[in-house]
């Protein structure tokens, strides 16, 4: 009898816990075999697609998918490539090749463009990329080769674990008082001013500014309030997507954005946010 | 104490949400967040707290009595001794030997902070033979989370858990060939530790761009250039400052942080008393109760 067949909703297990004595299933990823029971490597939720059963781990690093949209913080300049904190398991790469450079979006890359590789990225910036291929390591290789991706301004980074975050159609969201959210599918959320220039419309050298526009209280106000969402909907444990944190923060509306830091009013926001939903 | 990177626009951004009093998470440069707290955790402890600020920050002290030797110099008293540790699960920079120099530094600070006359504590109680033996507290504390502003979360948990600290009995008995001493196993013997509400409480001042803020978050952290940790006891007396950082701070500045910081602390000090009497009144209803309390941990 296995739990997955005789409970309904989600089954959670914990380490070390039987899941099953069947023989005539197959164990899949976070399980492993002890005397022909089925037993649980990690703490997370049962899955079971015909006779395989898997364990989801709750709390894992992030293991990407091609064309995931992530978030993330360059960590070291190496030669043609940066290295990016993905919350992965090992860094990314950002090769040289995979950004666009100011002067022609497709151009060869110069040794020129190799000398100066700080002028684009520097240790401690923030991106927006897309994940183009694995390594055979499994690191992963991420690309900018969008004007929809590149250097990140105007904001704060908010980590929410990424088990949470829903994939979606859209990983870019315009809030109230045109305040940008960008999801990344690694659990790096960041929430920022948008940008009065489209990226098409600005100059080459602004693509890899190192300068913030001007961001009134307002603006200010409801970026702390956002943040304040999601750090809240992240430690209960509620899935992020831009349905759930726009109801959460029309619902935080009622309170100012400092209160919301004191538990029991996230508590009643969010009560109500999922409830309207 | 720099964990991890940060970008410039980042840093800028927190720069000038202090010039405008709203910072990232919407608090004012004086807002701190409030503690929470738990007393009498740790079964195998004369006395423990935890404490936890906004949800991240957090640290666990434990406090132990140990027999041993006075030190020469003051052979009546009793002596204290501080330990911190990071556990590796705060933050990815702590795992294998990352994490020492911090644990150093927070002990350091932590040990400045308690022993000394300026923690108010009257260690001639921990003395019970002159000269021959004395009681050593051991004040170990481990960080669980890294949230930002560890070391008031850190002082504000030993301070609770020396208010819930409680040292055994003990009788001594001259003999012919000297003294010799009993320790009593009945915690009811066991007296509370003297003058423990004298202890100070620690509230930071973080200087970011030209002005500050209290009880900062891991990125303001990051942005700030400069430290000063200031230590205020119930009397309304700063019994310590010590200025930590690369960065200088303005004579005008280091008054209105100084202020700042003694005001916050007074407020703290409130808040505390608060959660101890709260915590030393179930501790009496249990007893009444006829509920086992524990026995002096040198008995475990």
């Amino acid at each position: 009898m296995t739990m997955a067949e005789t409970m309904s909703g989600p089954t959670f297990v914990t380490r070390a816990q039987v899941i099953t004595s069947d023989t005539s299933v197959m164990r899949g990823h976070g399980t492993y075999q002890e005397d022909k029971a089925i037993v649980s490597a990690v703490a997370g939720v049962v899955e079971q697609v015909n006779k395989l059963i898997t364990v989801r781990p709750l709390r894992a690093r992030y293991a990407g998918e091609i064309g995931d949209v992530v978030v993330g913080r360059i960590t070291e300049v190496g030669q043609r490539r940066w290295k990016v904190d993905v919350n992965a398991r090992q860094d990314g790469v950002l090769l040289l090749s995979s950004v666009n450079l100011p002067g022609g979006v497709q151009r060869r890359k110069s040794e020129s463009d190799e000398l100066q590789m700080r002028k684009f990225f520097t240790e401690g910036d923030m991106l927006v990329a897309e994940a183009q291929a694995f390594f055979q390591d499994g690191a992963m290789s991420i690309h900018t080769r969008s004007l929809k991706y590149g250097k990140l301004r105007n904001g704060v980074l908010v980590v929410v674990p990424p088990s949470l975050v829903l994939r979606s159609r859209s990983h870019f969201h315009t809030l109230a008082n045109g305040i940008e959210v960008i999801i990344g599918l690694n659990g790096y959320i960041w929430v920022c001013k948008r940008a009065s220039k489209a990226p098409e419309q600005m100059e080459p050298d602004e693509l890899y500014a190192d300068v913030n526009e001007e961001i009134g209280q307002q603006e200010r106000d409801t970026i702390a309030r956002i943040c304040n969402c999601l750090r809240g909907m992240a430690d209960r444990q509620i899935s992020i997507d831009y349905t759930k944190l726009a109801a959460a923060y029309e619902a935080s509306l009622g309170h100012s954005a400092k209160e919301l830091l004191q538990a029991n009013v996230m508590e009643t926001v969010l009560d109500t946010a999922m409830t309207r939903m | 104490m720099s964990l991890g990177l940060i970008s410039v626009v980042e840093r800028d951004f927190v720069e000038r949400g202090v010039d405008l009093d709203l910072r990232t998470d919407g608090r004012g440069r004086n807002d701190y967040r409030l503690p929470r707290m738990e007393m009498n955790l740790v079964a195998q402890s004369d006395g423990s707290a935890r404490c936890q600020l906004g949800g991240s920050t957090d640290v666990l002290v434990s406090i132990r009595c140990e027999l041993g030797q006075p030190e020469p110099t003051t052979g009546d008293r009793g002596r204290l001794a501080v330990s911190v540790e990071c556990a590796p699960s705060a933050s990815q920079q702590l795992e294998g030997r990352g994490a020492d120099e911090l644990n150093t530094e927070l002990a350091e600070a932590l040990s400045r902070a308690l022993t000394g006359p300026r923690s108010g504590l009257n260690l001639r109680q921990l003395c019970i033979v002159e000269n021959m033996h004395c009681w050593i507290l051991n004040i170990d504390a481990i960080v669980l989370d890294l949230g930002g502003n560890v070391l008031d979360a850190l002082l504000y948990a030993a301070r609770a858990a020396l208010a819930d600290t409680r040292v055994p009995g003990t009788q001594v008995q001259s003999l012919d060939e000297g003294v010799d001493f009993e320790v009593d196993d009945d915690i009811n013997h066991a007296a509370w530790l003297e003058h423990a509400s004298n202890v100070p409480l620690c509230v930071t001042a973080y200087k970011i761009g030209a002005g500050y803020v209290l009880d900062a978050t891991l990125t303001e952290e990051l942005c700030s250039s400069a430290r000063l940790h200031v230590s205020v006891n119930p009397a309304g007396q700063v019994c310590a400052a010590q200025k930590n950082g690369y960065g200088s701070i303005e004579p005008s500045l280091l008054i209105t942080m100084l202020q700042a910081a003694k005001e916050k602390a007074m407020y703290l000090l409130e808040v505390q008393e608060e959660q101890i009497q709260q915590h030393k009144r179930t501790l009496l209803e249990k007893q009444t109760r006829g509920e086992s309390v524990k026995r002096p941990s040198i008995f475990m």
